[in-house]
Parts: C-alpha cells; sequence; structure tokens
C-alpha cells in the first residue's frame, strides 16, 4: 500500500515535469509563430532602409493640354487604374509601413506630371517619379480627391473631364525603420563603450581588491538587487539626471540619445558587474598564487593573469547587455522621446526598436504586422548575437587551454 | 423481472420525450452578452463611456460588467469577428466588413451624419499651442500660428480626412491664405516644430506635419506622441520649459478643466472621431441606444434577450 502511494506521487512529478516542458516550448513556439505569420508579409529589404517620413511635395501643372498618350499594355498588371487624358497610370498598393496607398505605377514622357512647377519656397520644377505616392489632388470647385478612397476612385475622378486640376500633393514611398534601426546601433556602441569599461573594472574590485567585510558584501547585495529593479524607475533617474546633464554640457536642447546611452548603461551596468565577477572566481586561485610567486605584483597579476581568463565571461556579459539594450523601451520612450527620425543625430531625440513597436501598437488602427516585422528583426538580431556569445566563448576558451 | 424494467425504460423514454418536446433548442436571445472594452488610458474608451452616458466607467474598471478589456484596437475587431455574442467599439476609421457596426439611437455613424451633428458617439481631436510670448524667438511663434491656420483650410481638412477623421469644415484653401503669413515665404528648414500629446492621433498628426511642411518654406517637424495628457503638459503645464517641450500638443479627448490655464485661443478642434459599437456579423441587433449600452456594460443586461426584447 505505502509504496503504491509513493509510485503515485513519482509519476504524478515526472508527468508534471512533461506537461511544463510541453507547455513552455508550445507557448514560445506559439510567440514565434505568430509573429512571423503576421510580420512576414511586410519584410522586405527597403523596409530596412527606406526613410520613415516620406518628403511631400506641393506642385501645379505649367500648361494643362488635354491630348490621347498611348499608354503600356495594362492586361497583365493587376490593381493598376489608367488615366488616359495624363498619360499615367496609378496602382493600387501599400506603403512599407502596410497602409494603403495610390502609387504611380507608369508616367508617359510628354505627361504635363513631367513637367509640374512646385508650390515651394525655393524649388522651381519638380516632376513626378514611377513609385511616388499620391497624397491628394484638388480642383477647381469639385470636392478634394484623396487616397484614401483607392486609386481606382483616384484615376475616375481625375479622368473626369469636367474636373480642373488646382494642386498636386504627393510624396516618396515612406513608412521605413532605417532610423530607429540607426538609432539602436548607436546605442548599443555608446551604451557598451560606457558600461563595459566600468562594469569590468568594478568587478575586479570587487573579485580582486575589496576586503571581505560588510561594506563589501551589502554593496554586493544592492548590486545584486538593482539587477531586477523595473528599467521604468531608471527611466526616471534618465529623466532627472542624464538628460540635463546633457542639456548643461553638449549641444543637446533636450531628450537625446546620450542621455539614453547613459541611462542604459546604469541598466546593464549591474549585469555586467554580475556576470564578470562570477567568471572572476572561478579562475583557480592556483594562478594567482603562481604568478605571485614568480614575482608579479598584485595589478600585474590581477590584470595579465586573472583577466584573460575571464574573458569568455566579460564578452558574455557584453553580449547580455546588447540583449538589454535591444529590448529596452519603458526607460527610453523618457529619455529619448517617441519621434521616429530618419537621420539620426546623438543630440537630438529619436526612437530605437522596441519603441518603434511600442509608437506603431499605440496608433489608432495599431500596425500589428509592422510591429511584427520589427519583431522578427528583434529576434533575428538576438538569435546572430546567442550565437556568436557561443562561438566567441568557444574560440576563447580553446585558445586559453 | 424483465418486464419491470421493461416498464421502468418505457416510463423513462416517456417522460424523457415529454421533457424535451416543449424545450426549443437555445436561441440567439439565450446567448450570454460577452462585453470587450478598451483599457482605461483609452482616449476611444473614454470617449464610448462618456458617449453613451456612462462616464464613471471612462477611467474605472469597477464599475463595468465582467468583460475582456484589452489594450489594443485591432483584438476587439478580431474578436467581434469570431465572438458571435460579442460587443465591443472601436473608432469609425478601424470598421471594416469583418465585423457588423451599429446605429447608435438610430443614426447609422458615417461622415455625414458626424458632421451634422445625428450621430452623438464621439470623440473631439483638439490641440493647444504655446501661450504668446513663450516662444523662443519669433519665428517659431509665427510659423505656430501659420500651422493652426493650415489645419483649419480646406487642405487640412483633407488631410485630415485622408487620415481617416472627421475633419471640422475648411476655411477656404491654403493658397487663398498663405499670404497672411509671410514666414511661409521664407525658408524655414533650419527650424523645427514639435509636436506631441495623444498617440492616438499619431497618423493624422504626422500627415498634418507631413503636408505643412511643403506648404509653409519646408520647416522641419518632429512628432512625439506619448498620450492626451502629455498634450497639455508640455505645452502649457508644468513640463512646458523641461526637455520634451512642444509647440503644439494634440489630445483625443476635450481639455480638463485642470488643463484650461491658458487663454482660449491657444485652443483648437480640428476634428471628431466617431466611436461605433460593434457586434459579430450574425448577430442581429442593428441598432443601440445609449441607455441600452450602458446597461450592456454595466450587466444589467447579461444576455441578448435583454436588449432584443427591450
Amino acid at each position: 500500500m505505502v509504496k503504491r502511494k509513493v509510485r503515485l506521487s513519482e509519476i504524478l512529478l515526472n508527468s508534471s515535469v512533461f506537461l511544463s516542458t510541453t507547455l513552455s516550448a508550445l507557448a514560445l513556439g506559439l510567440i514565434f509563430f505568430y509573429v512571423i505569420r503576421e510580420g512576414t508579409t511586410l519584410l522586405n529589404w527597403e523596409l530596412f532602409t527606406g526613410n520613415y517620413h516620406s518628403r511631400n511635395y506641393i506642385a501645379e501643372f505649367q500648361d494643362e493640354q488635354l491630348q490621347n498618350y498611348d499608354m503600356p499594355d495594362l492586361s497583365k498588371v493587376e490593381n493598376v487604374y489608367p488615366v488616359d487624358r495624363f498619360g499615367i497610370v496609378l496602382q493600387e498598393d501599400i506603403d512599407l509601413a502596410g497602409n494603403g496607398v495610390v502609387r504611380v505605377y507608369y508616367v508617359h514622357p510628354d505627361s504635363p506630371f513631367n513637367k509640374m512647377i512646385s508650390k515651394e519656397v525655393g524649388t522651381e520644377e519638380v516632376d513626378l517619379d514611377v513609385g511616388m505616392i499620391f497624397q491628394r489632388i484638388s480642383y477647381v470647385n469639385h470636392p478634394t480627391s484623396l487616397s484614401r478612397g483607392g486609386a481606382q476612385k483616384f484615376a475616375t475622378e481625375l479622368s473626369d473631364p469636367q474636373r480642373e486640376v488646382y494642386e498636386l500633393f504627393f510624396s516618396d514611398l515612406g513608412g521605413g525603420i532605417k532610423g530607429s534601426i540607426i538609432t539602436t546601433i548607436y546605442l548599443i556602441f555608446m551604451t557598451l563603450i560606457i558600461a563595459v569599461p566600468f562594469g569590468v573594472l568594478t568587478a575586479i574590485y570587487f573579485n580582486e581588491f575589496a576586503p571581505s567585510n560588510w561594506i563589501t558584501k551589502t554593496m554586493r547585495s544592492f548590486i545584486e538587487t538593482l539587477t531586477g529593479v523595473p528599467s521604468i524607475i531608471y527611466g526616471l533617474l534618465g529623466i532627472t539626471v542624464f538628460v540635463p546633464l546633457t542639456v548643461r554640457f553638449t549641444p543637446a536642447v533636450n531628450s537625446n540619445l546620450i542621455a539614453g546611452a547613459l541611462t542604459l548603461s546604469v541598466i546593464i551596468l549591474p549585469t555586467i558587474i554580475r556576470t564578470t565577477e562570477e567568471s572572476l572566481r572561478v579562475v583557480p586561485d592556483d594562478h594567482r598564487a603562481a604568478s605571485l610567486a614568480l614575482g608579479a605584483n598584485k595589478t600585474q597579476t590581477t590584470f595579465k593573469v586573472v583577466l584573460p581568463q575571464a574573458s569568455p565571461g566579460i564578452i558574455t556579459a557584453t553580449f547580455l547587455g546588447i540583449g538589454r539594450v535591444i529590448g529596452e523601451s519603458a526607460a527610453l520612450i523618457f529619455v529619448l522621446g517617441a519621434a521616429i527620425k530618419d537621420t539620426v543625430n546623438i543630440y537630438e531625440p529619436s526612437t530605437s526598436l522596441a519603441v518603434h513597436i511600442w509608437s506603431m501598437m499605440t496608433d489608432e488602427p495599431a500596425n500589428i504586422a509592422l510591429s511584427s516585422t520589427i519583431a522578427i528583426l528583434i529576434l533575428a538580431i538576438v538569435l546572430v548575437i546567442n550565437l556568436s556569445v557561443k562561438i566567441g566563448v568557444k574560440l576563447l576558451t580553446r585558445k586559453g587551454m | 423481472m424483465k418486464k419491470i424494467v421493461l416498464l421502468f425504460s418505457m416510463i423513462l423514454m416517456l417522460t424523457l420525450a415529454a421533457c424535451s418536446a416543449p424545450v426549443e433548442e437555445p436561441g440567439f436571445e439565450a446567448e450570454k452578452i460577452n462585453v470587450y472594452t478598451r483599457d482605461t488610458s483609452s482616449g476611444t474608451r473614454d470617449g464610448f463611456m462618456r458617449g453613451i452616458g456612462f462616464a464613471d466607467a471612462s477611467a474605472d474598471d469597477s464599475v463595468l460588467v465582467a468583460g475582456f478589456i484589452t489594450a489594443d484596437n485591432n483584438a476587439i475587431m478580431s474578436a467581434m469577428a469570431t465572438d458571435k455574442s460579442g460587443v465591443g467599439y472601436v473608432s469609425l476609421s478601424s470598421v471594416n466588413n469583418t465585423i457588423k457596426a451599429l446605429k447608435f439611437e438610430g443614426v447609422e455613424a458615417n461622415e455625414a451624419n458626424v458632421l451634422n451633428d445625428t450621430y452623438k458617439l464621439k470623440r473631439p481631436f483638439v490641440f493647444m499651442r504655446r501661450v504668446d510670448g513663450d516662444y523662443v524667438n519669433d519665428t517659431e511663434y509665427q510659423l505656430t500660428l501659420a500651422f493652426i491656420a493650415y489645419v483649419a483650410s480646406n487642405d487640412g481638412a483633407d488631410v485630415i480626412a485622408n487620415a481617416g477623421a472627421t475633419a471640422t469644415a475648411g476655411t477656404g484653401t491654403w493658397a487663398s491664405q498663405v499670404a497672411n503669413f509671410p514666414v511661409c515665404a521664407s525658408d524655414n528648414s533650419a527650424v523645427t516644430l514639435k509636436f506631441g500629446g495623444s498617440d492616438s492621433v499619431q497618423k493624422i498628426a504626422e500627415a498634418l506635419s507631413a503636408a505643412f511642411s511643403p506648404a509653409c518654406g519646408n520647416v522641419k517637424t518632429e512628432n512625439d506622441h506619448t498620450g492626451s495628457s502629455d498634450g497639455f503638459k508640455r505645452v502649457q503645464g508644468g513640463e512646458k520649459d523641461g526637455v520634451n517641450y512642444k509647440h503644439i500638443g494634440y489630445s483625443s479627448r476635450f481639455f480638463r478643466d485642470a488643463e484650461l490655464s491658458g487663454p482660449e485661443t491657444t485652443r483648437t478642434q480640428m476634428a471628431w472621431d466617431a466611436i461605433v459599437a460593434i457586434v459579430h456579423k450574425d448577430n442581429p441587433v442593428t441598432d443601440l441606444t445609449g441607455e441600452q449600452l450602458t446597461k450592456i456594460y454595466k450587466g444589467e443586461y447579461t444576455l441578448w434577450g435583454d436588449v432584443i426584447t427591450d
């Protein structure tokens, strides 16, 4: 009777082990599945290299001669709508962020769209290129054609001989995430340049130099606590300390990339200190003793014998830090802002990839497709980082042995 | 013995038949109402709850019936596409043919009805500028005034309509007004106008910025949207001289009493956003009143039958 009871609990334990594993694997797998299913539609190279903000143009016709142009054969292309009276073809398409747009598919060389007068300050002439987007066209005494109505309606209204074109509003293709990628790269490098030296040197102090007393112990447990502090608290620190500091000493006038990097440095510092210290601790004391016995002093021993052996741990710490930088969003909304930029300046606000997702999701309606695409990019970067940590550590340990 | 068993089973069968005969298949009336709502930070929720006359629920979940609270418009849309007995609400610009949009108090939600004020379930898109004399230089002040005039013009109204909201009527073309703003005739590409506030107007605000730039000397624009309450805070409130100051702050609700410290002339309403109650396509209900919606969200109506027989 007693034996049977033990067996039952063992079966329960074992089955709960398997069940939990299956559930965890399923949950993680589902996230991947969801993100990849939603995000692949927008996944293309142009999204990563394209501008978010499209350059807008305002123009009017030089002379509106009405003639019919020979148009290309459109029978094989879907969703295109020719406007014979101006010699252009419009296409129903989506921009890089997945929003519906009216795109220029073809412009006849003699079309009035190829010689328009710009209504902007400082520019004289402007012409419409294939691939550009129509925002709207206003007419004399007729309601404006809006791109929201779709390419077909737009083309029909433009074809109407009753309508005299007044002004044309068009733009480049927008919605790319180039600026956010660049910001993220800047953030990674600036954060590491600040945090890694400080973190490693602090770890060396704690493991090699610090006396073993209650002050050291308290400081160590403080640092351990800091690894678990929610990042939004560091964001508060950033906006009250780092942003005013950078405004005071750099050309920056408001939240900026340097303040962002400083804040992130503080966020990843505890992780770097902890991980480095772990790897310093496993360096055998024999090596220290041997080095000291050979006549090297404490400093030489630390930096020439102990530190090189701890380098795999430092690399791991660095890459863990990179992962944290890529994933951080809450603190950055405070110190870096949520303004999406195309040209990134370290003295100005901009947006990292994670905050870009936040911006896309708080929009109404939320852009889930683009968010998932950015998520795929982030997952890919984290995967590459993890693999390179493994390979790097393997190479280093082989060399060290 | 066998006879007794046979008798019993016959009696059992008869009673079963008798019982099942009058009970019909449970129809739609017996379906429980599944309530979906946005979280309290949402401007859409604030607009909806105020619109149906249940303002207490705009920032308080505890007065609501137990339901699904979601931080995402799309989640409500996809829930209504699958949940046959659900009810939720979204912005008019989100409505598509995967769900069924309900009339409110008998009025259909469309642009014309929003503008002529017969469709009442709507929220305003407003913005405020910095007060006079609180600008770094006169160029920024003039550009801010020009932007406000641009938003009010026909061109601004077109941009707003194109971005999915219902613009208030335009004041004529921008081309006919630009002469009033000599600042727009010079090259402003070295100046940056900063916009912030509500994140639900982000798309409209970005479209306005992009359209305004070439219309006024290619002025640079920066849209940093972090929520309606920052619309006042970073323009006229406590953070107006802070590092995240803005020239224009948007809000997807009317400014609250505490936010009305500046002069009336600094605040403008640019558009309406109609909010639509939505249900599954197979739901026979076509029209709900504010009172019915309030009762549904309070939990006084729990079955669709309560709504239909009402």
